[in-house]
Protein backbone atom coordinates (compact mmCIF):
# COMPACT_ATOMS: atom_id res chain seq x y z
CA UNK A 1 0.00 0.00 0.00
CA UNK A 2 1.27 3.46 -0.86
CA UNK A 3 0.98 6.44 1.43
CA UNK A 4 1.92 10.03 0.61
CA UNK A 5 3.09 12.23 3.47
CA UNK A 6 2.34 15.65 2.05
CA UNK A 7 4.21 17.82 4.56
CA UNK A 8 7.51 16.11 3.76
CA UNK A 9 6.58 15.12 0.21
CA UNK A 10 7.51 11.52 0.99
CA UNK A 11 6.06 8.35 -0.52
CA UNK A 12 5.93 5.27 1.73
CA UNK A 13 5.25 1.83 0.28
CA UNK A 14 4.69 -0.72 3.03
CA UNK A 15 6.60 1.52 5.43
CA UNK A 16 9.58 2.00 3.11
CA UNK A 17 10.49 5.40 1.69
CA UNK A 18 10.34 5.23 -2.09
CA UNK A 19 12.10 8.00 -4.04
CA UNK A 20 9.90 10.25 -6.12
CA UNK A 21 10.35 10.67 -9.85
CA UNK A 22 11.58 14.23 -9.32
CA UNK A 23 14.05 13.05 -6.64
CA UNK A 24 15.54 10.52 -9.06
CA UNK A 25 15.72 12.97 -11.94
CA UNK A 26 17.13 15.72 -9.70
CA UNK A 27 19.85 13.40 -8.37
CA UNK A 28 20.91 12.04 -11.75
CA UNK A 29 20.54 13.61 -15.19
CA UNK A 30 18.96 16.88 -14.07
CA UNK A 31 21.30 17.56 -11.18
CA UNK A 32 21.87 21.21 -12.04
CA UNK A 33 18.42 22.02 -13.31
CA UNK A 34 17.64 24.54 -10.56
CA UNK A 35 21.15 24.97 -9.15
CA UNK A 36 21.37 28.68 -9.97
CA UNK A 37 17.83 29.65 -9.09
CA UNK A 38 17.41 31.30 -5.67
CA UNK A 39 15.13 29.44 -3.27
CA UNK A 40 12.62 32.28 -3.02
CA UNK A 41 12.05 32.10 -6.77
CA UNK A 42 11.64 28.33 -6.69
CA UNK A 43 9.13 28.71 -3.88
CA UNK A 44 7.16 31.39 -5.67
CA UNK A 45 7.11 29.35 -8.87
CA UNK A 46 6.12 26.23 -6.99
CA UNK A 47 3.23 28.05 -5.28
CA UNK A 48 2.05 29.44 -8.60
CA UNK A 49 2.16 25.98 -10.19
CA UNK A 50 0.47 24.33 -7.22
CA UNK A 51 -2.41 26.80 -7.26
CA UNK A 52 -3.00 26.44 -11.00
CA UNK A 53 -2.80 22.63 -10.74
CA UNK A 54 -5.29 22.65 -7.88
CA UNK A 55 -7.75 24.73 -9.87
CA UNK A 56 -7.38 22.40 -12.86
CA UNK A 57 -8.04 19.39 -10.64
CA UNK A 58 -11.02 20.82 -8.77
CA UNK A 59 -12.43 23.29 -11.28
CA UNK A 60 -12.50 25.91 -8.51
CA UNK A 61 -10.77 29.12 -9.51
CA UNK A 62 -12.11 31.63 -6.96
CA UNK A 63 -8.95 31.76 -4.85
CA UNK A 64 -6.53 32.25 -7.71
CA UNK A 65 -4.51 35.41 -8.13
CA UNK A 66 -4.96 37.39 -11.33
CA UNK A 67 -1.91 35.80 -13.00
CA UNK A 68 -2.95 32.31 -11.92
CA UNK A 69 -6.44 32.87 -13.25
CA UNK A 70 -5.02 33.83 -16.66
CA UNK A 71 -3.11 30.54 -16.77
CA UNK A 72 -6.20 28.60 -15.73
CA UNK A 73 -8.25 30.27 -18.47
CA UNK A 74 -5.48 29.48 -20.93
CA UNK A 75 -5.73 25.83 -19.87
CA UNK A 76 -9.47 25.80 -20.51
CA UNK A 77 -8.96 27.31 -23.93
CA UNK A 78 -6.33 24.69 -24.79
CA UNK A 79 -8.35 21.63 -23.79
CA UNK A 80 -11.24 22.88 -25.92
CA UNK A 81 -9.21 23.68 -29.00
CA UNK A 82 -7.16 20.44 -28.82
CA UNK A 83 -10.07 18.13 -28.14
CA UNK A 84 -8.71 17.03 -24.77
CA UNK A 85 -11.04 15.51 -22.22
CA UNK A 86 -9.46 14.88 -18.80
CA UNK A 87 -10.77 11.69 -17.21
CA UNK A 88 -8.40 11.33 -14.25
CA UNK A 89 -6.47 13.90 -12.19
CA UNK A 90 -3.54 13.75 -9.76
CA UNK A 91 -3.08 10.04 -9.24
CA UNK A 92 -0.31 8.53 -7.12
CA UNK A 93 1.54 5.65 -8.72
CA UNK A 94 4.57 3.57 -7.81
CA UNK A 95 6.76 0.94 -9.39
CA UNK A 96 7.27 -1.56 -6.59
CA UNK A 97 9.86 -0.08 -4.21
CA UNK A 98 11.81 1.56 -7.02
CA UNK A 99 10.06 4.91 -7.44
CA UNK A 100 6.78 6.75 -6.95
CA UNK A 101 5.10 9.91 -8.11
CA UNK A 102 1.87 11.72 -8.82
CA UNK A 103 0.88 12.35 -12.40
CA UNK A 104 -1.28 15.29 -13.43
CA UNK A 105 -3.84 13.71 -15.72
CA UNK A 106 -5.09 11.01 -17.99
CA UNK A 107 -7.10 12.53 -20.82
CA UNK A 108 -8.79 11.48 -23.99
CA UNK A 109 -6.86 13.30 -26.69
CA UNK A 110 -8.86 12.99 -29.88
CA UNK A 111 -10.54 10.08 -28.11
CA UNK A 112 -7.31 8.17 -27.39
CA UNK A 113 -6.21 7.68 -23.77
CA UNK A 114 -3.10 9.75 -23.16
CA UNK A 115 -1.02 10.70 -20.15
CA UNK A 116 -0.28 14.35 -19.54
CA UNK A 117 1.47 16.84 -17.36
CA UNK A 118 0.74 20.53 -16.85
CA UNK A 119 3.69 22.92 -16.76
CA UNK A 120 3.55 26.59 -15.82
CA UNK A 121 7.26 27.21 -16.35
CA UNK A 122 8.79 29.90 -18.54
CA UNK A 123 10.68 27.30 -20.59
CA UNK A 124 9.29 23.89 -21.53
CA UNK A 125 11.88 21.24 -20.80
CA UNK A 126 10.81 18.44 -23.14
CA UNK A 127 13.65 16.15 -22.12
CA UNK A 128 12.69 16.38 -18.46
CA UNK A 129 9.05 15.78 -19.37
CA UNK A 130 10.01 12.79 -21.48
CA UNK A 131 11.64 11.11 -18.49
CA UNK A 132 8.95 12.20 -16.06
CA UNK A 133 5.99 11.02 -18.13
CA UNK A 134 7.69 7.80 -19.22
CA UNK A 135 8.32 6.95 -15.57
CA UNK A 136 4.72 7.69 -14.57
CA UNK A 137 3.43 5.69 -17.51
CA UNK A 138 5.62 2.71 -16.72
CA UNK A 139 4.55 2.72 -13.07
CA UNK A 140 0.86 3.10 -13.89
CA UNK A 141 0.85 0.32 -16.48
CA UNK A 142 2.88 -1.97 -14.20
CA UNK A 143 0.56 -1.29 -11.27
CA UNK A 144 -2.64 -2.03 -13.17
CA UNK A 145 -1.30 -4.47 -15.78
CA UNK A 146 -2.28 -2.17 -18.64
CA UNK A 147 -0.86 -1.39 -22.07
CA UNK A 148 0.93 1.88 -22.76
CA UNK A 149 -1.02 5.07 -23.42
CA UNK A 150 -1.56 6.28 -26.94
CA UNK A 151 0.42 9.46 -26.37
CA UNK A 152 2.29 11.43 -23.75
CA UNK A 153 1.68 15.16 -23.73
CA UNK A 154 2.31 18.40 -21.90
CA UNK A 155 -0.07 21.28 -21.45
CA UNK A 156 2.28 24.22 -21.29
CA UNK A 157 0.98 27.38 -19.64
CA UNK A 158 3.63 30.11 -19.71
CA UNK A 159 2.49 33.42 -18.23
CA UNK A 160 2.06 35.25 -21.52
CA UNK A 161 -1.08 33.25 -22.35
CA UNK A 162 0.48 31.61 -25.36
CA UNK A 163 -0.05 28.11 -23.97
CA UNK A 164 0.44 25.02 -26.09
CA UNK A 165 -0.29 21.33 -26.08
CA UNK A 166 2.89 19.48 -26.95
CA UNK A 167 3.35 15.80 -27.65
CA UNK A 168 6.22 14.32 -25.64
CA UNK A 169 8.52 11.55 -26.79
CA UNK A 170 8.64 8.39 -24.74
CA UNK A 171 11.75 6.83 -23.17
CA UNK A 172 12.09 3.08 -23.46
CA UNK A 173 11.52 0.85 -20.43
CA UNK A 174 15.21 -0.09 -20.57
CA UNK A 175 16.28 3.56 -20.41
CA UNK A 176 13.98 4.23 -17.45
CA UNK A 177 15.14 1.15 -15.58
CA UNK A 178 18.81 1.97 -16.17
CA UNK A 179 18.27 5.43 -14.67
CA UNK A 180 16.38 4.08 -11.68
CA UNK A 181 19.14 1.53 -11.11
CA UNK A 182 21.76 4.27 -11.31
CA UNK A 183 19.92 6.23 -8.61
CA UNK A 184 19.55 3.26 -6.27
CA UNK A 185 23.21 2.36 -6.64
CA UNK A 186 24.08 5.84 -5.38
CA UNK A 187 22.29 5.25 -2.07
CA UNK A 188 23.98 4.35 1.20
CA UNK A 189 24.12 0.67 2.10
CA UNK A 190 21.52 -0.63 4.53
CA UNK A 191 22.28 -0.78 8.25
CA UNK A 192 23.38 -4.08 9.64
CA UNK A 193 21.82 -5.20 12.89
CA UNK B 1 41.31 51.14 -10.50
CA UNK B 2 38.77 48.55 -11.70
CA UNK B 3 35.18 48.41 -10.59
CA UNK B 4 35.91 45.13 -8.80
CA UNK B 5 38.64 46.64 -6.64
CA UNK B 6 36.33 49.51 -5.67
CA UNK B 7 33.48 47.12 -5.02
CA UNK B 8 35.69 45.12 -2.71
CA UNK B 9 36.65 48.31 -0.83
CA UNK B 10 32.98 49.13 -0.42
CA UNK B 11 32.24 45.61 0.84
CA UNK B 12 34.96 45.83 3.48
CA UNK B 13 33.91 49.31 4.60
CA UNK B 14 30.30 48.23 4.71
CA UNK B 15 31.02 45.23 6.92
CA UNK B 16 32.69 47.57 9.42
CA UNK B 17 29.56 49.72 9.56
CA UNK B 18 26.98 48.67 12.14
CA UNK B 19 23.72 48.02 10.33
CA UNK B 20 20.41 47.29 11.99
CA UNK B 21 18.07 44.63 10.64
CA UNK B 22 14.58 46.08 10.65
CA UNK B 23 12.79 43.32 8.71
CA UNK B 24 11.27 40.47 10.65
CA UNK B 25 9.90 37.15 9.41
CA UNK B 26 6.97 36.45 11.70
CA UNK B 27 6.62 32.83 10.57
CA UNK B 28 10.15 31.80 11.33
CA UNK B 29 11.20 34.51 13.75
CA UNK B 30 14.39 35.76 12.22
CA UNK B 31 15.44 39.28 11.33
CA UNK B 32 16.76 40.42 7.98
CA UNK B 33 18.03 43.52 6.24
CA UNK B 34 15.51 45.60 4.40
CA UNK B 35 16.71 47.77 1.51
CA UNK B 36 16.44 50.89 3.69
CA UNK B 37 18.76 49.36 6.29
CA UNK B 38 21.78 49.34 4.04
CA UNK B 39 21.05 51.30 0.87
CA UNK B 40 21.73 54.82 2.27
CA UNK B 41 25.13 53.64 3.59
CA UNK B 42 25.87 51.89 0.30
CA UNK B 43 25.04 55.05 -1.65
CA UNK B 44 27.42 57.07 0.56
CA UNK B 45 30.18 54.52 0.00
CA UNK B 46 29.49 54.38 -3.74
CA UNK B 47 29.76 58.16 -3.88
CA UNK B 48 33.00 58.11 -1.93
CA UNK B 49 34.53 55.48 -4.25
CA UNK B 50 32.99 57.00 -7.37
CA UNK B 51 30.73 54.10 -8.17
CA UNK B 52 27.19 54.16 -9.43
CA UNK B 53 24.53 51.45 -9.64
CA UNK B 54 21.61 50.78 -11.90
CA UNK B 55 18.82 48.29 -11.26
CA UNK B 56 16.69 47.03 -14.14
CA UNK B 57 14.50 44.13 -15.20
CA UNK B 58 14.79 42.78 -18.72
CA UNK B 59 12.31 40.04 -19.59
CA UNK B 60 12.60 37.50 -16.76
CA UNK B 61 15.95 38.66 -15.48
CA UNK B 62 16.71 41.30 -12.86
CA UNK B 63 20.03 43.09 -13.21
CA UNK B 64 22.17 45.23 -10.97
CA UNK B 65 24.89 47.02 -12.86
CA UNK B 66 27.68 48.60 -10.82
CA UNK B 67 29.64 51.17 -12.80
CA UNK B 68 32.96 52.81 -12.07
CA UNK B 69 32.30 56.46 -12.89
CA UNK B 70 35.99 57.11 -13.44
CA UNK B 71 36.87 54.47 -16.03
CA UNK B 72 33.39 53.15 -17.00
CA UNK B 73 34.26 49.56 -16.07
CA UNK B 74 31.20 47.59 -15.01
CA UNK B 75 30.18 44.62 -12.87
CA UNK B 76 26.85 42.97 -13.63
CA UNK B 77 24.85 40.92 -11.13
CA UNK B 78 21.77 39.06 -12.33
CA UNK B 79 19.03 36.85 -11.01
CA UNK B 80 15.94 35.27 -12.58
CA UNK B 81 12.66 36.83 -11.47
CA UNK B 82 9.38 35.30 -10.45
CA UNK B 83 5.94 36.56 -9.62
CA UNK B 84 5.47 37.33 -5.93
CA UNK B 85 2.07 35.84 -5.20
CA UNK B 86 0.63 37.81 -2.30
CA UNK B 87 -2.74 37.28 -0.70
CA UNK B 88 -5.29 39.93 -1.67
CA UNK B 89 -2.81 42.00 -3.63
CA UNK B 90 -3.41 43.65 -6.99
CA UNK B 91 -1.13 42.70 -9.90
CA UNK B 92 0.60 46.09 -9.54
CA UNK B 93 1.28 45.46 -5.83
CA UNK B 94 2.65 42.01 -6.65
CA UNK B 95 4.90 43.56 -9.30
CA UNK B 96 6.16 46.12 -6.78
CA UNK B 97 6.83 43.39 -4.22
CA UNK B 98 8.82 41.39 -6.74
CA UNK B 99 10.88 44.48 -7.73
CA UNK B 100 11.72 45.30 -4.12
CA UNK B 101 12.60 41.70 -3.39
CA UNK B 102 14.95 41.09 -6.29
CA UNK B 103 16.53 44.51 -5.83
CA UNK B 104 17.33 43.70 -2.20
CA UNK B 105 18.54 40.26 -3.23
CA UNK B 106 20.90 41.69 -5.85
CA UNK B 107 22.41 44.28 -3.47
CA UNK B 108 22.90 41.63 -0.78
CA UNK B 109 24.60 39.52 -3.42
CA UNK B 110 26.74 42.26 -4.96
CA UNK B 111 27.90 43.59 -1.60
CA UNK B 112 28.18 40.17 0.01
CA UNK B 113 26.11 41.26 2.97
CA UNK B 114 25.84 38.40 5.43
CA UNK B 115 22.25 37.33 5.93
CA UNK B 116 20.49 34.31 7.33
CA UNK B 117 20.77 31.36 4.95
CA UNK B 118 17.06 31.42 4.49
CA UNK B 119 15.83 34.87 3.46
CA UNK B 120 12.26 35.09 2.53
CA UNK B 121 10.13 37.35 4.67
CA UNK B 122 7.39 38.08 2.15
CA UNK B 123 6.83 34.59 0.87
CA UNK B 124 7.46 32.66 4.09
CA UNK B 125 10.34 30.56 2.85
CA UNK B 126 10.60 27.13 4.45
CA UNK B 127 13.37 26.43 6.95
CA UNK B 128 14.55 22.88 7.22
CA UNK B 129 12.26 21.17 9.69
CA UNK B 130 13.26 18.51 12.14
CA UNK B 131 13.57 15.04 10.65
CA UNK B 132 10.08 13.53 10.53
CA UNK B 133 9.54 10.75 13.04
CA UNK B 134 8.46 7.17 12.48
CA UNK B 135 5.03 6.69 10.93
CA UNK B 136 2.30 4.61 12.60
CA UNK B 137 2.38 1.96 9.86
CA UNK B 138 6.14 1.66 10.20
CA UNK B 139 5.82 1.18 13.94
CA UNK B 140 3.41 -1.72 13.45
CA UNK B 141 5.54 -3.20 10.69
CA UNK B 142 8.79 -3.17 12.70
CA UNK B 143 7.07 -4.53 15.79
CA UNK B 144 5.73 -7.41 13.70
CA UNK B 145 8.96 -8.14 11.84
CA UNK B 146 11.60 -7.85 14.55
CA UNK B 147 12.30 -10.44 17.22
CA UNK B 148 12.97 -8.94 20.69
CA UNK B 149 16.69 -9.63 20.20
CA UNK B 150 16.83 -7.92 16.85
CA UNK B 151 14.75 -5.03 18.14
CA UNK B 152 17.26 -4.48 20.89
CA UNK B 153 20.15 -4.52 18.43
CA UNK B 154 18.33 -2.11 16.19
CA UNK B 155 17.64 0.40 18.98
CA UNK B 156 21.30 0.20 20.00
CA UNK B 157 22.38 0.73 16.39
CA UNK B 158 20.32 3.91 16.13
CA UNK B 159 21.17 4.97 19.69
CA UNK B 160 17.54 5.37 20.75
CA UNK B 161 15.69 3.86 23.70
CA UNK B 162 12.37 3.12 22.00
CA UNK B 163 10.92 2.70 18.53
CA UNK B 164 9.00 5.98 18.69
CA UNK B 165 12.29 7.88 18.67
CA UNK B 166 13.31 6.60 15.24
CA UNK B 167 13.04 8.95 12.30
CA UNK B 168 10.96 8.08 9.27
CA UNK B 169 14.14 7.41 7.28
CA UNK B 170 15.65 5.20 9.98
CA UNK B 171 12.40 3.26 10.27
CA UNK B 172 12.32 2.85 6.49
CA UNK B 173 15.90 1.53 6.45
CA UNK B 174 15.09 -0.75 9.38
CA UNK B 175 12.13 -2.27 7.53
CA UNK B 176 14.31 -2.78 4.46
CA UNK B 177 16.93 -4.53 6.58
CA UNK B 178 14.36 -6.65 8.37
CA UNK B 179 12.74 -7.77 5.11
CA UNK B 180 16.01 -8.30 3.26
CA UNK B 181 16.28 -11.83 1.96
Amino acid sequence: MIKFIEAEHIYLVDGIIVPSVSTILGATIFKDKYANVPSYILNAKRDFGTNVHKAIETGISEDLTYEELLSYEDYQRLIKTHNLEPIEHEQIVHYDLLYAGTFDMIALWNEAESLGDVKTTYHLDKEYLSWQLSMYEMAYCHLYGLDRFKKLFAIWLPKNRSGKVVEIERKTDEEVMALVKQYHEMQEPLPDF
Amino acid sequence: MSVYKKLQDVRVELQKTPLKKSGKNKHIGFEYFELGDFLPTVQELFLKHKLSSNFSIVKDEARLLVIDIEDSSQALFTTPTAAATLVKATPVQELGAMHTYVRRYLYVNALEIIENDVVDPALGDKVPDKEPLIDGDQLVKISTLATPERLEKMLAYYKVSKLEELTLKQASDAIKTLTKK
